[in-house]
């Protein structure tokens, strides 16, 4: 068992060292340079910057030395648009995407449990079509033209939600339970728009693991005993499809922040996605760089923690690995 | 077994209507894709508008609701509530000097530009793209996927560590780098969507492979002494690609999907080329006041995305045995 | 009664950007039916009441309130004006002569009689928001940042001149310039005077990395301080306490908001959970002004949109070439279908109400038969009837290029691809990222391209014409005239302001018949306000204009 851990974390951790290398060419085959976001009327100041930032020595150095700071030192570099380290660019994003993908992760789940368990409950009849007939246009719509959509709808047409932004301005002035409602206005937009992309995906998987579980003898046997039918959908046939849920959620956290990435920037949120777009637009290397370490990492440590999820309930599975 | 089928039947039905619509364009399309109809008078109508225009001796056209001739000659025109008066000698000589009727059955943009001709187009340019990227990331994605069923396990290791390395990436970021890389155009993006869509392919034919390759007629053949190049070709290869062709499709529409986005963005299909995503992105500015130009695309997008996921549906049902003997429980 | 009855606005032409500055996205034209700029009616009959909030949603993000960071954007030195003074004030008389000075922190100031010395007095009792009485030291300190190499401020070869600045006493200060200039004022006073008291604990080595820092320890001089600020979000600006001239600011507080997507710009504004926008396009106008207590407020920007030419390669050698392409093109339509009634044709490199424009340019007509004539008296013709001109073999085929992700420019080029066709010339569009596109322009690897730029303060146009220039500067035609060259150094050179009218006036001329770059219009700008908000000035410079004039309606 701990060599199966030391073993998967060791594999994480290569596979974070292998995409910082991939990223770290891409970015610098980029024939851009930030340089020329100067108003360049004056090559003395750029050669300046070319030298402050390092971009003039030889790639391998340049890539050296940001292993070694950002190893060393938590040194992620400077971004050049924010003029800011990396990681305090990327910290400060950070708990806005965090309460983003939690509050579109609960939403997510919600729904699909909901879907999956109303389905289940009428397997072949109208609502079950419904359910699958909505799972599959969810996942064939854009998300981003979902957040237009939504952004039409409810705070064009009918004035409810913000367009955008996380808090109303001037929000520092308002403290306490008005606070916390004025932010929760901001984040159900985003929040349902980004839950409902994949969602599609969710809802099968947990209809086809109830259906399945359903048909399984310790469901008949509780049906003998008398259990309710809700009872029995609810403890005994759900218990048996959360080891796939946990699996997918894992599997669906790089879609979840590619999501975000759009989602940010459509409800301008201040979070990862965001930043990361401006760094992309303005061939931020650092800032890039950074952004994608951390969003590989977010994906390495999800599955990861998936699998051991995994594990954890179902220790049938558990003697295959040892 | 039944609901495969009929699947089967509606995706390929989608998938062949957006097919035709797409070839059919430059017929079906009422006019070119990137005129710009008198943006002053004819920009952001809503869908089924009619207008009356005339063509100016300079070459400029101009567009209004209505159109009454003056008694001197020439004509006036109500553009925007206000009536312009067009001389005689300002017409163009022959027929298209004289009134005629323009239509938009899905409105225009902002620039007046007809939103049902760009649409058709759009289709023609998403489905092509699409497709194409598709082939690419299929051949990628069995060739990674077989070489490394079939290598010695240090490169099959290697190789899937190097999947993972870029499933790890949000694709959207790192075809967002990618796209920035050189200039962007059409041929660029077939190489970034299918150099980015390939690892999950690969990933299913190396596990089909290593499947295959432990039943018994494999073993047999390895028995029988073939060279080991033979039976990756033919018979390892055959007998795992019915679920790579079925996951074709479904990969056609998510590369849609990755498409709509990145042209969303402005780093796909470079204006004033339409495409599905571009023209939702044209329509941002002005949602509110045109909201058809925004919103119709992504119906498009939807429907033809639907199409594929359909038919692949339909296909995994058919092509896989197991699959099939799944839903007909 | 601190208010005029109407207050024209102002194009003032120091403190933003010296040197052609390029313009990533167009912010989108502006204003109403007629040419000149909309003000905003101040009402007559109401004096301004203190207190009150304004909210105001921009697009572009606040980069930093420092404005000598590196890559300071338009609205980083917005921003930075509300914040810090300058040594001085300019007039807005821009239309009849270049602009005269009056006093901010600088109370007065005499140049001497050789132009080698500039002498400031400070006034004696202005302070900084937390107290610090604001002095010499403040302004040699400046200098030295703006100068400072690890600094790295894009504009920094304009104080080049200034030999030393010497603090005479604590109210005192002398600028030494290396050489006579015509007009010393306008650069001496370019960019905001900082609080060393506080700035001077962070060497300028870490300025570049540690942009917080100088939020974290603020002091300003302008009739704003920053109460907080949440990065692409929005700046929440409290009174100074210590700003006092010529009043101190009416609100209370200015919430400056980033909304990044039009469309939810206006949404927000509608919805009136703003009080005033900036940066909205001509096709939100007639929405807003449908609503009575809706205005909308347009002016001229400082910028112009033009094609640049590559002299350098074949096909545009000749000046005549250009001509015959320069009236292949339907400017008037082009700006028509572009910014509707709110643009301008644009014929020089010096804005339209700029006093030093030249009136009596002719604005070259849209006549495609008579380009069609000059390309036949240039040798090309149409050989193989593909509707393409040929010469020498080979077609009349270029590319035309812009930057990628905005749609006006794109269209435009569109617009222009068609007109050409028309005369057998075969421009292939290409939409670049800016970044690259930038550099292609500076090393000249190019055939012609579409790209918005800001006039330069100075007026010093040797850096977009000059010989010297090509590579170096922005002279991306790679144009080279010897003629044009003598005028400029006469132009620099000039000793008085006759001098220096007449050599811009000829300069101007050169460029109109020389057409290294064909120009195309002038843009409005746009903002919108709801009208309980009196006092907004906006201008091609500040869209805070005298921000401490702003008051709201209870």
């Amino acid at each position: 068992m701990a060599a199966y851990l030391l073993r998967r974390i060791a594999g994480a951790l290569l596979l974070v060292f292998l995409l910082v290398t991939v990223v770290f060419v891409l970015m610098h085959a980029v024939p851009g340079e930030p340089t020329a976001l100067l108003k360049n009327q004056n090559p003395e100041q750029r050669e300046r910057l070319i030298q402050l930032w390092g971009l003039d020595r030889p790639l391998y150095e340049q890539y050296g030395r940001w292993l070694r700071s950002a190893l060393l030192r938590l040194d992620w570099g400077t971004s050049f648009t924010f003029h800011r380290p990396v990681l305090r660019v990327l910290a400060d994003a950070f708990p806005a995407t965090l309460a983003l993908s939690t509050a579109a992760i609960l939403i997510h789940l919600a729904l699909a449990l909901g879907g999956a368990l109303w389905s289940v409950r009428r397997a072949g009849q109208g609502a079950d079509r419904l359910v699958q007939a909505s799972a599959l246009v969810l996942n064939s719509l854009p998300v981003f033209w979902l957040g237009l959509v939504a952004i039409l709808t409810f705070s064009g047409w009918l004035p409810w939600l913000p367009a955008g932004h996380m808090r109303s301005p001037d929000a520092a002035s308002v403290r306490g339970w008005p606070a916390v409602a004025d932010f929760l206005r901001h984040l159900v937009l985003p929040a349902t728009v980004l839950g409902l992309s994949g969602f599609g995906g969710t809802v099968r998987l947990l209809r086809a693991s109830l259906l399945e579980a359903l048909s399984q003898d310790y469901i008949r046997t509780a049906r003998a005993k008398g259990a309710s039918e809700a009872r029995v959908l609810l403890v005994h046939a759900l218990r048996n499809s959360l080891t796939p849920l946990v699996q997918v959620l894992g599997y669906t956290l790089p879609g979840l922040l590619n999501g975000s990435l759009l989602i940010e920037t459509l409800f301008s949120w201040p979070g990862v996605g965001q930043a990361l777009f401006i760094g992309i637009q303005s061939f931020d290397y650092p800032l890039v760089l950074g952004g994608t370490v951390l969003s590989g990492v977010l994906v390495v440590a999800g599955t990861l923690g998936a699998d051991l999820a995994q594990l954890a309930l179902n220790p049938r599975l558990r003697p295959a690995l040892a | 077994m039944a609901g495969g089928k009929r699947a089967l039947a509606a995706g390929a039905t989608l998938v062949g209507l957006f097919f035709a619509l797409g070839a059919l364009a430059p017929w079906l399309a009422p006019h070119p894709p990137n005129e710009q109809h008198d943006p002053l008078a004819a920009g952001d109508r809503p869908p089924a508008t009619r207008m009356t225009c005339l063509e100016l001796a300079d070459g400029r056209r101009l567009c209004g609701d209505r159109c009454e001739p003056l008694a001197l000659g020439g004509f006036r025109l109500e553009r925007q509530g206000e009536w312009r008066e067009v001389a005689a000698d300002d017409l163009a000589a022959g027929p298209s000097g004289q009134p005629h009727r323009l239509r938009f059955p899905l409105g225009t943009d902002r620039y007046a530009r007809d939103l049902y001709s760009r649409l058709l187009y759009g289709a023609r340019v998403s489905m092509t793209l699409s497709l194409v990227s598709v082939l690419l990331a299929l051949s990628l994605g069995v060739g990674v996927g077989s070489i490394a069923g079939t290598a010695r396990p240090w490169l099959d290791h290697a190789l899937m560590r190097l999947v993972d390395a870029l499933l790890a990436v949000p694709s959207l970021v790192l075809i967002l780098a990618l796209s920035a890389l050189f200039r962007p155009g059409n041929g660029l993006l077939v190489l970034v969507l299918g150099g980015t869509g390939w690892m999950e392919v690969s990933r299913l034919v190396r596990a089909e492979i290593k499947d295959v390759a432990a039943r018994d007629f494999i073993l047999a053949a390895e028995a029988a002494g073939l060279p080991s190049w033979r039976i990756v070709v033919g018979h390892l290869l055959p007998n795992s690609l019915a679920p790579v062709l079925a996951m074709g499709p479904i990969l056609v529409g998510n590369i849609i999907l990755a498409e709509s986005a990145l042209s969303f963005l402005g780093m796909g299909i470079q204006p004033p080329q339409a495409s599905w995503g571009t023209i939702i992105n044209d329509g941002r500015d002005s949602l509110p006041q045109a909201w058809w130009v925004s919103l119709l695309p992504g119906v498009a997008i939807a429907l033809a995305v639907i199409g594929w996921n359909l038919l692949g549906e339909g296909l995994k049902q058919r092509l896989d045995p197991r699959q099939r003997s799944q839903s007909s429980e | 009664m601190k208010q005029a009855a109407w207050k024209r606005p102002i194009a003032a032409l120091s403190g933003g950007v010296l040197g052609f500055a390029w313009l990533l996205l167009a912010a989108c034209g502006g204003g109403s039916a007629p040419a000149a700029p909309t003000p905003v009616p101040a009402p007559a009959a109401e004096n301004p009441v203190a207190g009150g909030r304004v909210v105001v949603g921009v697009t572009a993000d606040i980069g930093s309130i420092n404005p000598y960071s590196t890559l300071s954007t338009t609205v980083t030195q917005e921003i930075a004006s509300v914040l810090f003074r300058q040594l001085l004030r300019e007039n807005p008389d821009y239309t009849d002569h270049p602009p005269t000075f009056g006093p901010d922190l600088a109370e007065s100031w005499e140049i001497s009689p050789d132009g080698l010395t500039v002498t400031f007095h400070l006034q004696k009792d202005a302070l900084w928001s937390d107290g610090t009485p604001i002095d010499a030291e403040d302004i040699r300190y400046t200098w030295q940042a703006q100068t400072n190499p690890e600094v790295a401020w894009d504009s920094s070869q304009f104080k080049r001149f200034i030999r030393d600045v010497e603090v005479v006493d604590k109210a005192t200060v002398k600028f030494h310039l290396s050489r006579r200039t015509a007009n010393p004022l306008l650069q001496i006073n370019e960019g905001q005077i900082l609080p060393r008291h506080l700035w001077s604990q962070l060497p300028f080595a870490r300025w570049h990395s540690n942009d917080d820092w100088f939020v974290e320890h603020l002091a300003t001089s302008g009739p704003y301080t920053v109460e907080s600020w949440a990065r692409q979000q929005e700046l929440v600006l409290a009174p100074n306490p210590h700003f006092r001239s010529p009043h101190p600011p009416y609100l209370d507080k200015v919430v400056i908001r980033v909304v990044p997507e039009v469309s939810s710009l206006v949404a927000e504004f509608l919805a009136d959970n703003l009080d005033v926008v900036f940066g909205i396009t001509p096709s939100d106008v007639k929405r807003i002004e449908a609503q009575p207590s809706l205005g909308v407020v347009s002016w001229l920007s400082r910028s112009f949109a033009f094609v640049a030419w590559n002299t350098r390669r074949e096909l545009f050698h000749s000046p005549a070439a250009r001509r015959a392409l320069t009236l292949a093109i339907d400017r008037e339509s082009l700006v028509e279908a572009i910014y509707g009634r709110y643009g301008k044709l644009s014929n020089s490199l010096i804005i339209s109400d700029v006093w030093a424009y030249d009136r009596s340019l002719k604005p070259w007509p849209y006549d495609p038969a008579k380009a069609r004539e000059i390309l036949a008296a240039e040798g090309f013709r149409d050989i193989d009837g593909d509707g393409i001109l040929d010469r020498g073999g080979k077609p009349f085929r270029f590319e035309l290029a812009t930057n990628s992700g905005n749609p006006q420019r794109q269209d435009a080029l569109i617009l222009i691809q068609q007109q050409l066709r028309k005369v057998g010339v075969d421009a292939q569009l290409r939409f670049v990222a800016f970044n690259p596109l930038m550099e292609q322009a500076d090393r000249g690897e190019f055939d012609a391209l579409l790209a918005r730029w800001t006039m330069p303060t100075d007026l010093d146009l040797s850096f977009a014409l000059a010989t010297e220039s090509i590579g170096r500067a922005q002279n991306i035609f790679g144009y080279s005239s010897p003629q044009m060259d003598r005028l400029l150094e006469k132009t620099r050179n000039a000793a008085t302001l006759e001098e220096f009218h007449q050599g811009l006036l000829e300069v101007q001329q050169l460029v109109h018949q020389d057409l290294p770059l064909t120009l195309l219009y002038e843009a409005h700008d746009l903002g919108a306000y709801h009208r309980r908000v009196h006092g907004l000035q906006p201008n091609a410079l500040r869209r805070f204009w005298q921000i401490e004039d702003w008051w709201r309606s209870p």
